[in-house]
Order: structure tokens, then sequence, then C-alpha cells
């Protein structure tokens, strides 16, 4: 790597670290860390829910899944964010913000009692750190494949710094690094796709080009993809498991992204907060989708390339000296900003939901909890990165099949919580051992994650209608 | 499972589900009531339209 591009990499980093650390010097309260003392403008909110939200996952992995699908992994910014996040900031996010609450299940166990309070804040536990392994496994595939780097070096000197500042800033200190990681990222990403673009000829000779390559390439301008073609992504999971389930699940029911919105400052800017970043979902796959489909074509000397290695070699390519740098800035932008949302979130549903009801007495300190809780989760996330190796379409699906996997009944409980007023906690708990044990059977049986959603989602709704009505609650039966 | 049994349909199915969620959405978000701050630039509802306008358009389009 040229002097030049470790410069910037190193001056960002630098500049990051200190930031966090200025910030963490001012936190000083419970409320401080958690939601930030409830001061942050809608805008910085949008930027930070995109930022962690787009991630390194979406650089390596998104522009991976474009390079073989095509398209049609635009879905994942698009019917996967934008209906979630209108209904989200019109609907359920005023009512978390009214309410007060610090985490997802701290609002149903107000709604659903503490048993399912406590087991949603275990599952969550458990999976934020499977998530947190997702995102290392990819800074370890950008930095060991493009520059060499020891992959265990790379994912501790990551582990370091997001632990550093999260664990002393809390959500102040992530959404404020995160707005200045959402502009390098956009930055770094539209530069490549412009610089690509202009490569092929701009948008229309790369159509041309994809139009020109025969059956291989039938349905890379496809959004939406026949089911029964040779697809990762058939229009049915599209719909009804991507937009019907986990999009809705992912923005109205995941601690991290609701821990941001709960730290603003009017329930005004909750609201717009979501709506702000659904503009820019809009135009995230200008940087990270549209990538993978000149990958096509510029990477044609490159011999069945491995899916996470498309954007790495994108930047080497394509990309001269400096340049470089600010895009592997940005990776390590995207990167940080979503190690730093789960660990903090984490640590609040660790802290709120967990360590404070059973263990806490008058002396518990919860600033001191919640900055523990940060750090082990980052090594918890560390200890799991072998995982993501058993996942053989890369990182992409090793994250979201992760989250396929209990998003549904996640989804049925936020959903029967706030619009089904029989609902009851015998209904809740059903759901959610049902719910998951479904989809460990589904995916056992090699369903399609997506489909895996959806099945899951459906055997949720009929255990929470049932179990309510044969075991209503004690007010609702009287 | 994996919804086999409409392997060879036409997506434009899906399309036109896609189209009628966002205009329910659409219908939803204006018949809700608006808060006492929502006004002029801060009307959320303002915010909406393009969003979901642009969103039909690219399923249309691709």
């Amino acid at each position: 790597m040229h002097s030049l591009d470790v410069t910037v990499i190193v001056v960002y980093l630098l500049a990051t670290l200190a930031l966090g650390i200025y910030l963490a010097i001012r936190t000083k309260t419970a409320e401080d860390f958690f939601v930030a003392g409830k001061r942050l403008p809608f805008w910085a909110i949008g930027m930070s829910l995109v930022v962690s939200d787009i991630g390194a996952i979406e650089m390596i992995g998104g522009t991976g899944g474009a390079f073989r699908h095509g398209i049609t992994q635009a879905n994942y910014e698009w019917i996967g964010c934008v209906p979630a996040m209108i209904i989200g900031g019109l609907l359920f996010i005023p009512l978390y913000w009214r309410t007060g609450i610090y985490s997802v299940p701290e609002f149903l166990g107000t709604r659903f009692g503490p048993v399912v309070r406590t087991l949603l804040a275990i599952v969550w536990c458990v999976f934020l750190a499977a998530l947190l392994s997702t995102f290392f496994e990819a800074s370890a595939k950008m930095f060991e494949d493009v520059l060499g780097w020891d992959r265990w070096v790379t994912i501790s000197v990551v582990a370091v710094l997001v632990g550093v500042y999260t664990a002393g800033g809390g959500l102040g200190a992530v959404v404020v690094t995160d707005v200045i990681q959402c502009v390098v990222l956009f930055i770094g990403g539209m530069i490549l796709a412009f610089v690509g673009l202009a490569e092929v000829g701009g948008i229309d000779g790369l159509m041309t080009k994809i139009d020109a390559s025969g059956p291989d390439l039938a349905h890379h301008l496809d959004l939406l993809i026949p089911v029964g073609a040779d697809t990762d992504f058939p229009w049915t999971g599209v719909l009804l498991g991507l937009g019907l389930v986990l999009s809705p699940a992912y923005w109205l029911g995941n601690q991290a992204i609701v821990q941001r919105t709960l730290g603003a400052k009017s329930e005004w800017d909750a609201k717009a907060s979501m709506l702000f970043g659904a503009f820019l979902k809009t135009i995230v796959p200008i940087a990270f989708v549209l990538p993978g489909l000149l990958g096509l074509f510029l990477l044609s000397d490159v011999v069945d390339p491995d899916l996470d290695k498309v954007y790495p070699l994108l930047i080497e390519k394509l990309l001269p000296v400096g340049v470089r740098g600010i895009l592997y800035a940005a990776f390590l932008a995207a990167l940080m900003s979503s190690v730093d949302s789960y660990a903090n979130s984490a640590a609040t549903i660790f802290t709120r939901d967990i360590y404070c009801r059973f263990f806490g007495n008058e002396k518990t300190n919860p600033l001191l909890v919640g900055r523990v809780t940060c750090i082990v989760t980052i090594l918890l996330g560390v200890a799991l990165v072998p995982l993501v190796d058993n996942f053989e379409n890369g990182i992409f699906e090793a994250f979201q099949s992760y989250l396929a996997f209990f998003q549904g009944p996640t989804l049925v409980l936020l959903l029967a919580g706030v619009l089904w007023r029989r609902a009851s906690a015998v209904g809740a708990l059903a759901t959610l051992l049902g719910g998951i044990a479904v989809s460990a059977t589904l995916t056992s049986l090699k369903v399609h994650f997506l489909h895996v959603a959806f099945w899951s989602f459906a055997a949720s709704v009929v255990l929470m209608v049932s179990a309510s009505l044969l075991r209503p609650d004690v007010e609702v039966a009287k | 499972m994996n919804f086999e049994w409409l392997a060879g349909t036409d997506t434009i199915i899906g399309t036109w589900l896609h189209t009628m969620v966002y205009v329910a959405l659409l219908v939803w978000v204006f018949t809700r009531s608006r808060a006492e701050d929502e006004r002029g630039w801060r009307d959320l509802r303002l915010w909406v339209v393009p969003l979901v306008t642009v969103q039909i358009l690219l399923y249309w389009i691709f």
C-alpha cells in the first residue's frame, strides 16, 4: 500500500478516536451513555441510522451480491427499508419515544410481562454478538485480501478502536462519529461508482453491455426475478420475506435502530429521522450496488472472483493512490459505525433488561455496567468470527440468515403488542419460543432464508392468536 | 415452502403488489392526524410523497 493511502487511513482513524475520546469525557450519566442525553437532531440520527445499516456488510457483501445477482440486490435498500421506515417513523417510533423506554425488550416487557422481556433480552444479546462477528469477518476479508494484513491483527485493531470510543462515549459518541462516517462513506462510494461508470461508457454503456451478455445476465437488470429462475432473490422472497417481515422487524424492532431515535431531542425529530434516513436509503444503491454491476465488465479478467472480494478489487483497479486511502477509510467508517451501534445496543439491553433487574441494587452503577458490557460484547463478536465461514454465499448471507432466525416472531410481538389489545403474555411467550423453533427447523431443511422469515412470521401469527385466545391475560378475561 | 408452485408466473404480479402497498401507505399517511408542530416543511406527510413516488417508479422501470 502506498504511503499516501496509509496516511489517509491513519489520519482518519486518529481523528475518529480523538473525537470519540472527547465525547467519552463529556459522558457523565447513564442517560448520556444510553440515549445521548436526549439531545440529538433528526439529521444526525438519520445519517447514523443509514450508515449503521449500510455498514461493511453492504460495501463488501452488497456489492458482491449485485455482481452475482444484479440490481435485485437494491431491494435491500428500497422495499427492504423505505416502507418500514415510513411506518416506523410515523407510528412506532413516536410510541417508543413517548413511553421513555431505553430498549425494545423493555417496551415489550411493559406489554407482555417480565418473562418475555428477559427472554427477548437474552435472544438479542446473543444475536447482536453473532452479528458483530459478521462485521469483523468483513474487515478481515477487506484487509487480508487487498493489503495482506493478518486477519486477526485487523480484527483486533478494529475491536480495540471501536471499543475505546463506544465503551467511553456511549450513544452520543456513536451518533457523532456516525455522521462523519456517513459523509466519508457516501463520498467514497460515489467516487468509485462514477469512476467505474466512466470506464464502461456511462449508464447507457453499462446497460448495453448487460443486455448483450446473453442468458447469464438475463435478470441482472430486473428488480423482481421470477420464482424458479437461478437466483437467491425470487420475487416472492423479496416481497414476502424481506418486505413483509425482515424489513419491518429490523426497522421497528432492532435495538440498534430504535435506540438512536430514543435519543432525539423531540418527538418530531424522532419521527423525521426515520424519513430523512429513507431519503438517504433511496440513493444508497448508486454507491454500493452499481459498483457490483460495473465489476462484471471491469473485472472480466478475474476468473470467478470471490463475491466478497469484488469491492476491494474494484478499488485496486479503478482508483489512483490517495483516493484509495479515502475508500479504505470509508470502509473502516462503515465497519466501525456498525460495530459501535451493535455493541452499544447490546450494552443497553444487558444493563437495563438483565443486570439491573436481577443483580442490581442501590449501589449499581449502570454507566459502568454498560461500558463493561460493551467491551465483553465486542470480545464475543471476535470469538464468533469462525462461524461466519460456514456460509457458502459470503458475509451478506450470514448476516441476513442470523436476522431471519428471529425477526418473524419479534415482528409479531411488536405488531400484536401495539395493535391488538387481546394479545396475552402467554401468547407472546408461545410466539417467541415457537417462532424461533420454526425458524430453526426450516433452516435445517434448507429453506431459503427469506422464506424462513416469512414462514416463521406466519407461524408466529397463528401461535399468537391461538395462544392469546386460549389463555388471555387476567384483566382481559375478566 | 419455497413457493415453487409460482414458478413461471410473471413478475408483473409482484410489481402490482409492490405498487399497491405503497398506495395504501400513502392513503394511510394522509388520513392520519398531524401533530401540532407539523406545519410547513415540518409536515412529514410532504416528505412521504416523493419517497413513495420514486419507489413506485423504480419498480416499474426495472
